[in-house]
């Protein structure tokens, strides 16, 4: 049945091809609009995505005690701590693909032959270790005691404390290849103690991994037990407290779900992955509003369906009474104008897609020649390099194709609604009278 | 109330309008088209309702087919209540009751002779194959049988007509109801049409309607309503001339295929 009216339908708009031509243009310069400027904010987002390091560093999110005021100023009387108990929890948040507790050490300068530096030292769990999206450049990604991973950027910023006097003068220091060892002081008494540990390079880290190109990477153990005695303190085991906790999302799409759940949970949550979520937000507005800049042009085209599908009406409005005579229901009549109102949509959504695939070929083609030859084209406004885009400047995926085409197909639709509701119920003795 | 009279002692009625009134409303102005009309028209009977212009037949024809409703009165055909019908019960009731025939053909222009005479299949769920083989069998049955594939505007007014009553026959309805059906074609067109009526009323027991203002139309009804201001001033019954019963009359190809056996 519905089959059959379509074939109605269909007949019917082989009747006015130049208006039915008129009004699917219309339709197609709106879809192509949608298309081309979403595509434009794809295209920028990937770019900008594209100078973010590794997907490691994009699921990942560094736990803190949140130390800051409450909204009203006052600061919280007690702030919940990173405890064993903490990790648990971390642990039961969906979306969590590791929890990594991790202990700094309370001192940290380095020596190396006559240059000093100071790195961060981090303690972790070593069985930890391949849940953590760390690679090695050299050496193994395994931990023993007296044992470090470096980070790759971990010796970049050392110094000759008896040369350089007033100018710092940074030296980059090998810390794979130098031997080293960090010198840490006891105050428990008047004069500090001073202590030298060795330390053996297990491996040198990949860069990227960005919070740790400037740390050292060291068995949680050996962390406990020297800040023990640079405090002078036994840890106490049972009220144990992380200085930090490293979360990991599994993937990027659930990670600013997963930092909002910890800072439910009353903590501080931060990392690159955040960081990246608000400019994906960033580029979520401007694809609405350039989005919507295109649906102006698609409203216009609504505009241009309904007069069409009022046009057809009026001038078909005795065969509509006819066919009423002859025994379609209000539903028949409606169902035959609403293909009509969807087809002109979908035709106009269909020449839409195929205009924005050549548009985004030419383009993305000008893009790359005034990549090459910055004098051939005039697009030097990008706030990015076009060299080192990868796929395009316009990027449009099979959902956004697919969406247009809906997009389209509904404003057709949409539009043809009223036009098909006063056919449908046009008494038919007045439709047949109707001049 | 006055029980309206049939003309026909024996039949029952198969159409009955009681006290029917019409009223059309131009800004401030009222039109009274009907002004209380009974009537009732047995089944099997060919009656024309006549009347000069705008005393109301058209509109009485149309209250009764279901296409319209009247401001007062009740209609009840093939034995049911026109006014407890909404639209889509009224669609339901057009399309298993009645077929329309009207004097500008009223055909689809962009479907061809085959596909419009189908038309009413396509709302009553009809398969394709099936459809086609009744219009087929209907057209060849009305001598159209080498039209099948021209367009309304590739056809005479008479072979238009006939397409328009193969298409009013399409359902099988026991009611054929026409408005000046021989207004727009000569009158030997003409004729061959109020034949054809007159040969499915006399054969297949169809219940026909004519509204004609042309007495030599009426000529082929055995009863004539004669309509004035909206108000019947003659109902009479008369005998049929030679040749005009319906029994003489031999329709090309032959007569048993003209209705479909479904
Ligand atoms: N839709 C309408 N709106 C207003 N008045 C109408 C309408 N339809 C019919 N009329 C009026 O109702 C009266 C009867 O009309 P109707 O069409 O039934 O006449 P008729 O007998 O069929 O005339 P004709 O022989 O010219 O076709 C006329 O006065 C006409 O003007
Ligand atoms: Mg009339």
């Amino acid at each position: 049945m519905f089959y059959e009216l379509a074939m109605l339908a269909i007949n019917n708009l082989g009747r006015a091809r130049a208006r039915l031509l008129m009004t699917s243009g219309g339709v197609l310069v709106g879809t192509t609009a949608v298309i081309i400027l979403i595509a434009l904010t794809i295209g920028l987002q990937e770019s900008a995505e594209s100078g973010f390091g590794s997907s490691a560093a994009l699921t990942e999110i560094q736990v803190y005690p949140n130390y800051a005021p409450n909204p009203d100023g006052s600061f919280p009387e007690t702030v919940p701590e990173l405890t064993a108990e903490t990790v648990r929890q971390l642990w039961q948040i969906p979306g969590v693909a590791a929890v990594i507790p991790m202990v700094n050490l309370q001192g940290g300068e380095m020596l190396a032959g006559e240059y000093t530096g100071y790195t961060q030292i981090l303690g972790v769990d070593p069985t930890l270790l391949p849940y953590m999206g760390l690679q090695v450049t050299k050496g193994q990604l395994t931990l023993e005691r007296g044992q470090a991973l470096i980070g790759a950027h971990a010796g970049d910023y050392f110094n000759n404390p008896k040369t350089s006097g007033d100018t710092y003068q940074p030296v980059q220091v090998d810390l794979f290849e130098t031997p080293f060892k960090v010198k840490l002081y006891q105050y428990t008494s008047a004069t500090p103690t001073e202590r030298r540990v060795d330390i053996t390079p297990a491996g040198l880290l990949q860069e990227g991994t960005s919070m740790y190109d400037y740390a050292l990477i060291v068995p949680l153990e050996d962390v406990i037990r020297l800040n023990e005695w640079i405090t002078g303190q036994e840890i106490d085991t049972k009220n144990f407290r992380y200085d930090q906790i490293v979360v990991r999302a599994t993937d990027r799409e659930v990670t600013l779900d997963v930092s909002t759940a910890i800072r439910e949970l009353g903590y501080s949550a931060g990392g690159m992955g955040d960081f990246l979520n608000q400019i994906n937000s960033f580029f979520g507005t401007m694809r609405l509003m350039l989005g919507g800049v295109g649906g102006v042009a698609l409203l216009v085209a609504a505009f241009g369906v309904a007069n069409t599908m009022t046009m057809a009406i009026l001038e078909r409005t005795k065969e509509i009474g006819l066919m009423k005579a002859i025994g379609a229901s209000d539903r028949d009549i409606l169902t035959v104008f609403l293909i009509e109102a969807g087809l002109v949509g979908l035709a106009g959504g269909l020449a839409g897609v195929g205009l924005s695939m050549l548009l985004r070929d030419a383009i993305n083609q000008a893009v790359m020649n005034s990549a090459i030859d910055p004098a051939a084209g005039g697009i030097m406004f990008l706030p990015i390099n076009p060299g080192q885009m990868g796929s395009g400047l316009i990027i449009i995926p099979p959902e956004l194709s697919l969406f247009a085409l809906t997009l389209a197909t509904l404003v057709g639709l949409g539009a043809g609604l009223y036009p098909s509701l006063r056919a449908a119920r046009l008494p038919p003795v007045i439709a047949l009278k109707m001049e | 109330m006055i029980e309206p009279s049939t003309g026909n002692g024996s039949a029952p009625a198969i159409i009955v309008g009681r006290d029917l009134h019409k009223i059309f409303t131009l800004g401030d102005q009222q039109v009274h088209a009907l002004n209380g009309v009974n009537i009732a028209v047995p089944q099997g009977q060919f009656i024309a309702i006549m009347g000069p212009s705008g005393s109301g037949k058209s509109t009485l024809l149309y209250l009764l087919g279901g296409l319209d409703r009247p401001t007062m009165g009740d209609i009840l055909v093939a034995g049911r209540y026109l006014n407890t019908l909404g639209s889509e019960g009224l669609a339901d009731f057009r399309r298993a009751t009645v077929g329309f025939i009207f004097q500008a053909f009223h055909l689809v222009p962009t479907l061809t002779a085959l596909e419009n005479v189908a038309l009413p299949g396509v709302f009553a769920g009809i398969p394709r194959d099936l459809r086609e083989q009744r219009a087929i069998r209907l057209l060849a049955a009305l001598g159209m049988a080498d039209r099948l594939d021209h367009r309304p505007s590739q056809l005479s007014g008479g072979q238009q007509q006939r397409v328009a009553v193969a298409r009013a026959l399409f359902n099988d309805p026991p009611i054929i109801m026409a408005d000046e059906p021989t207004g727009a074609l000569d009158s030997k067109t003409g004729q061959t049409v109020m034949k054809l009526l007159r040969w499915l009323c006399t054969r297949q027991g169809k219940t026909v309607l004519v509204v004609t203002h042309d007495s030599s139309v009426a000529g082929y009804a055995e009863r004539v309503v004669n309509l004035m201001d909206g108000v019947i001033t003659q109902d009479y019954r008369r005998r049929l001339k030679q040749g005009r019963s319906g029994n003489g009359i031999h329709l090309p190809p032959a007569e048993k295929e003209v209705m479909p056996d479904a």
